[in-house]
């Protein structure tokens, strides 16, 4: 059968409620005045058992949009003495804490009921909530094995380990209701690419069709996300309510000309400018986009404003222990803090009370991110939510500029789901083996039914296989494998009495990241850093953690002793991968470009263009006078890059040339781009080159590159070669390395829990450099590293789309200009400033000990 | 290239004219024991070791005695059969090399506590905690090791010790650019700490380089220098770090 979504309306006020039991409409009423719009939309095709994809904006009823139906069911059940002791519903979140909240939002309905059916002396079965997530007590699991939920609220994780368990799986015979939420956040990783198969499991373990909800946020293309719920062959309905809270945002610049002050001065005004709004507002959050940003944020709030900010400031973001995360959402529940300065942890539904005004400092680097973040302000669906951009260069100013425009106009990013993984893959494999013993064929069309993997090739599968069933390894007999395979018969099985309990203390996605733990003198954990940033600490250095200083007393292993300090911090906080600009907003900003520039083509005067600049972007006199500015300087110095031009500057700096293109199309792109560009000319030259990557381009740099060799490795690649080319590139990357060791984790080569040992790193640690060179002497076609090369290439960078700008190049539907020029354009230097470096590695080892030898012998 | 009255061949040190060849840390069984902690990796290591063994061996000739300076096993506690084979392996290959009435001696390493139920089937085989000829002392370096050798140590007999178990490499970077790569290398010089001449010499293990000399280990004293290995074996002196 063929997919098939369509796009539902809001039904009718009485229709929904004549869906209703009497008792849940009389409950319902007592407490509501009326449906809301989500309601409306989604509460009857649940009724009539149909899947959906539900798409609205925070803050808006969607908990109670998916279950009204389902309490109903139930509660009409219960009633009549029918309600089973089995599993109906199941309802899965990606965060272990938003579980615990839709719980207490559940609970409650469901004890006003029943109070309201004793008053009228209705007699009803208990229906039973249960809640299972990592931090769910043993004792607590085996009395949810005695006795059923019928409402189960869970994780993905806790899920998959449901189903592998023999006390428990046979209470999904009879599934009926999956809900998933947040499911936006989830596809787009392998969290979600790991879910999609368990989905697919548990509709095989079910007697009947199982209705699947689906809650997300504002995300674009919904019939991608509605694929990825229901998988392949099903058709779903969907529902894209609109947000009715109004959008009141602006956009704030500490200065009107970036390049003319000095640092020093941007970043006083930039702190007096926060400190003037918080001030005026009860609660404000702050939204930076990496932890050391928003370390660094409130470390200077206080010292600049001590006696603004003492108690009532509080820092959140993912490196924070879980202690100091919950104790931060109290205080902001119960409105004990004036301001929170976070990264991207508190962009999911967490209920933190009553927002007055979301700053976003710095652009968000997507649609979808920025009206996530505003949408956290006021938390009501109907009142205005209240944002406020600060921003603190030109690039950036132009960003915040295009994303309020399309934030407005409802332009959201293109999601990316990740497909064909074969580490998941190898993993959920593994689980199905220890359930029972399967037919190839059979698993494999129960694998293509998730849309992840629908087109999944049986050579993949098959390597897959071979990898646990041991057969990478022909010297060592009676290795640890992990399944058997038949290929006689076409069975496979899991293998050794130890499968069962391996797979359910490693099963995951996210990756062990190398974190070292930061302890306190009581021994109490602060927080954590990564392996990196520990690497380069030496005793008595002091940096901040959870806007708190501390001083580096040693470590032992991967536990880092501190002890507060009040110096200043002497190293700069840990660099951790940098949020990429979205392709979609990135392409806008390229489209804004090209206008304008027509504008100054056309010889249109600066008022003119302030009035075009300010209409087009929504925004007021002072903010179009400094992006016309911007752009009025660089179209004098040199040209102004669009995204149909991409403009090529050669510029020498201290003997070395720098050769730039402006080729705004996000990180993730120019990554791609600018490594298989430098390959190209690399390895023509046998010698290594430098490269420097932004959103806004990327620059090649060395002592004697040419411009017309670059671009002919340029015009070398195209749509068809860049992936082999790219494959060679990242090679010998540390980015590879990295990826591979999460990889392996993933797909069980490297366990964490194995024989009572937890691994921790320290002398233990699996080095990302020894796996990989052990896995590249044996075999180049490894499934694992395949899966590192492809989770490079398609999730980390964006090969797909550099793909398709190289072919417009090619056929000339991009163009491409050179200028040289004596002084940096302003957009170069932004550029340049930017620009994350690496060096694409030709020159093997044993050269570069030569050459380097050779130098100092001079 | 010499250090004292050795050549450096590869990661090895040879006494040309006693036919003596010195091995660091060969740590065999790493892939076992990896297993044991729940890690699979393809097996290399022994073939790798090989590789490089025989390169060496055909550069020295016939050999009249062999030092392996401990940890010639990795796991720590037992015999994994996967030590016991590649030690089987790797001794084969040096009866090839070894004249008549040729000996082997392994100092032990704090990896290597047990080793004589695999060694004691062989008559040339000497496992020992530290090992003296001429003026030179090979002892494996930790703690153990150095605390059971004191006396010798001090002894002004001894003008030179050798020592494994540190693992030394050196980053190597080109000043102009951000590159930089990981060397196993030779630590020497004289050291306050022994008031002797030292050399710490690189582990033989191929999978990986060893520890950062500069920032990790706490070996280096001002003074001493290094030479450099490449993965072809090519040897590199440099006196400046």
């Amino acid at each position: 059968m063929e997919n098939k979504f369509s796009y539902i309306t809001a039904r009718k006020d009485n229709e929904l409620a004549e869906s209703l039991d009497p008792l849940v409409r009389e409950w319902f009423f007592s407490r509501f005045p009326s449906f809301s719009l989500t309601q409306k939309y989604g509460v009857l095709p649940v009724f009539e058992r149909k899947s959906i994809l539900i798409s609205a904006p925070t803050g808006g009823t969607k908990t109670l949009t998916a279950f009204l139906s389902i309490l109903n069911y139930l509660v009409g059940l219960s009633r009549k003495d029918e309600l089973e002791d089995r599993i109906y519903a199941v309802y899965c979140s990606p965060l272990k804490a938003l579980s615990s909240d839709i719980f207490v939002n559940l609970i409650e309905p469901l004890r006003q009921i029943e109070e309201l059916a004793k008053k009228k002396n209705i007699e009803m079965q208990k229906i039973r909530v249960g809640l299972r997530t990592g931090d769910t007590t043993a004792s607590e699991k085996a009395k949810m094995a005695k006795k059923s939920p019928h409402i189960l609220i869970t994780t993905p994780e806790s899920l998959a380990i449901m189903i592998n368990s023999p006390k428990f799986v046979e209470k999904f015979f009879r599934l009926e209701f999956m809900i998933v939420d947040e499911i936006h956040s989830l596809a787009e990783n392998k969290r979600g690419t790991h879910l999609s198969l368990t989905l697919e499991r548990i509709q095989a373990l079910s007697a009947m069709p199982i209705v699947r909800i689906g809650l997300s946020a504002t995300v674009s293309p919904l019939e991608k996300i509605a694929n990825y719920l229901v998988g392949q062959g099903k058709e779903c309905l969907i529902a894209n309510v609109e947000m009715t809270k109004k959008l009141d945002l602006q956009i704030l610049s500490p200065v009107e000309d970036f390049l003319k002050t000095n640092s020093i001065e941007l970043n006083t005004k930039l702190y007096e400018m926060m400190d003037e709004l918080i001030q005026k507002n009860k609660t404000t959050l702050i939204f930076t986009n990496t932890r050391a940003a928003t370390e660094r944020v409130v470390n200077n709030l206080k010292e600049k404003f001590p006696k603004n900010y003492f108690e009532n400031i509080g820092t959140h973001h993912s490196s924070l222990s879980k202690e100091h995360r919950q104790e931060i959402e109290q205080s902001l529940r119960d409105g004990k803090l004036k301001v929170v300065v976070c990264s991207t942890s508190l962009e999911l539904g967490i209920d933190i009370g009553y927002i007055d005004l979301v700053i976003l400092l710095g652009s968000p680097k997507a649609v979808s991110r920025a009206m996530q973040r505003i949408g956290r302000a006021g938390h009501q669906l109907h009142e205005t939510a209240r944002g406020k951009f600060i921003v603190y260069d030109f690039d950036d100013l132009v960003e915040c500029a295009i994303i309020q425009k399309n934030s407005k106009e409802k332009i959201i990013d293109e999601v990316h789901i990740p497909e064909n993984c074969l580490d998941v893959l190898a993993q959920q494999i593994f689980g199905m083996s220890i359930y029972k013993t399967w037919h190839v064929n059979e698993m494999f069309n129960l694998i293509k039914q998730s849309y992840c993997y629908r087109n999944l090739t049986k050579n993949d599968f098959f390597s897959v296989i071979s990898y646990l069933a041991g057969e990478y390894d022909l010297n060592v007999r009676n290795l640890y494998s992990k399944i058997w395979y038949d290929p006689t018969t076409g069975q496979v099985g899991k293998r050794g009495k130890l499968a069962r309990m391996i797979y359910m203390t490693n099963i995951g996605t996210i990756p062990d990241e190398s974190f070292a733990s930061v302890v306190d003198g009581a021994g109490g954990e602060i927080g954590k850093i990564d392996e990196i940033f520990l690497e380069k600490l030496k005793k008595g250095d002091v940096f901040v953690l959870g806007g708190k200083k501390y001083q580096f007393l040693y470590n032992k292993g991967m536990k880092v002793y501190v002890v507060p300090s009040d110096r200043n911090p002497t190293i700069p906080s840990w660099f951790s991968e940098m949020l990429p600009l979205s392709f979609t907003t990135a392409c806008s900003i390229g489209k804004f470009r090209r206008l304008l520039n027509e504008e100054f083509r056309a010889k249109k005067s600066p008022d003119e263009i302030k009035g075009f600049i300010a209409e087009y972007v929504y925004c007021d006199e002072k903010t179009a006078k400094t992006i016309y500015n911007y752009f009025q300087k660089q179209y004098k110095t040199s040209l102004i890059p669009t995204d149909k031009k991409i403009l090529v500057e050669e510029f020498n700096s201290d003997g070395k040339k720098y050769i730039i293109f402006h080729s705004l199309f996000g990180r993730r792109v120019n990554d791609a781009l600018s490594r298989a560009c430098a390959f190209s000319v690399a390895s023509a030259r046998k010698r290594d080159v430098e490269v420097g990557i932004s959103d806004n381009g990327f620059f090649i740099a060395g002592k004697e590159i040419e411009t017309d060799k670059i671009l002919k490795g340029l015009k070398l690649l195209n749509e068809n070669n860049i992936r082999k080319v790219l494959d060679e590139a990242i090679e010998k990357t540390e980015v590879l390395k990295r990826r591979f060791r999460h990889c392996a984790a993933r797909s069980l080569m490297i366990l964490r829990n194995y024989r009572g040992y937890t691994k921790s790193a320290g002398k233990q640690q699996m080095s990302s450099h020894f796996l990989l060179a052990a896995v590249n002497k044996s075999t180049k076609d490894f499934p694992i590293l395949k899966e590192a090369r492809r989770e490079v290439l398609e999730d980390l960078m964006d090969i797909n789309n550099a793909a398709e700008i190289l072919r417009k190049i090619n056929n000339h539907e991009i163009k491409i200009e050179i200028k040289n020029t004596k002084i940096m354009s302003p957009f170069a230097i932004n550029l340049i400033l930017q620009g994350h470096t690496d060096v694409i590695k030709i020159e093997d080892k044993n050269a570069f000990i030569k050459r380097v030898w050779e130098e100092l012998e001079k | 290239m010499r250090i004292y009255d050795f050549e450096v061949i590869d990661r090895c040190l040879f006494l040309k004219r006693d036919k003596i060849l010195i091995i660091g840390d060969l740590h065999l069984g790493y892939e076992d024991g990896l297993m044991q902690l729940g890690t699979v990796v393809p097996r290399n290591q022994l073939n790798i070791t090989i590789e490089i063994l025989k390169r060496i061996l055909n550069k020295t000739g016939k050999l009249n005695q062999i030092i392996f300076l401990g940890d010639v096993k990795h796991y720590f506690g037992k015999i994994l059969k996967q030590e016991r084979d590649d030690f089987r392996s790797i001794i084969e290959l040096f009866n090839d090399f070894l004249n008549k009435n040729g000996k082997i001696v392994i100092t032990t390493g704090n990896h290597d506590k047990i080793l004589i139920p695999i060694t004691n089937k062989y008559e040339n085989i000497k496992v020992l905690d530290n090992y003296v000829f001429n003026n030179i002392l090979f002892i494996h370096g930790d703690q153990s090791s150095v605390k059971k050798s004191y006396e010798l140590i001090k002894n002004k007999d001894i003008d030179y010790i050798i020592l494994g178990h540190f693992h030394p490499a050196y980053i190597l970077r080109d000043k102009r650019s951000i590159k930089e790569e990981k060397y196993k290398c030779f630590l020497y010089g004289y050291s306050k700490e022994y008031n002797k001449n030292v050399v710490f010499i690189p582990s033989f293990f191929p999978l990986i380089e060893g520890s950062d000399i500069i920032n990790n280990l706490e070996i280096y004293e001002k003074g001493m220098k290094i030479i450099l290995i490449a993965e072809n074996g090519k040897t590199y002196s440099f006196n400046q770090i």
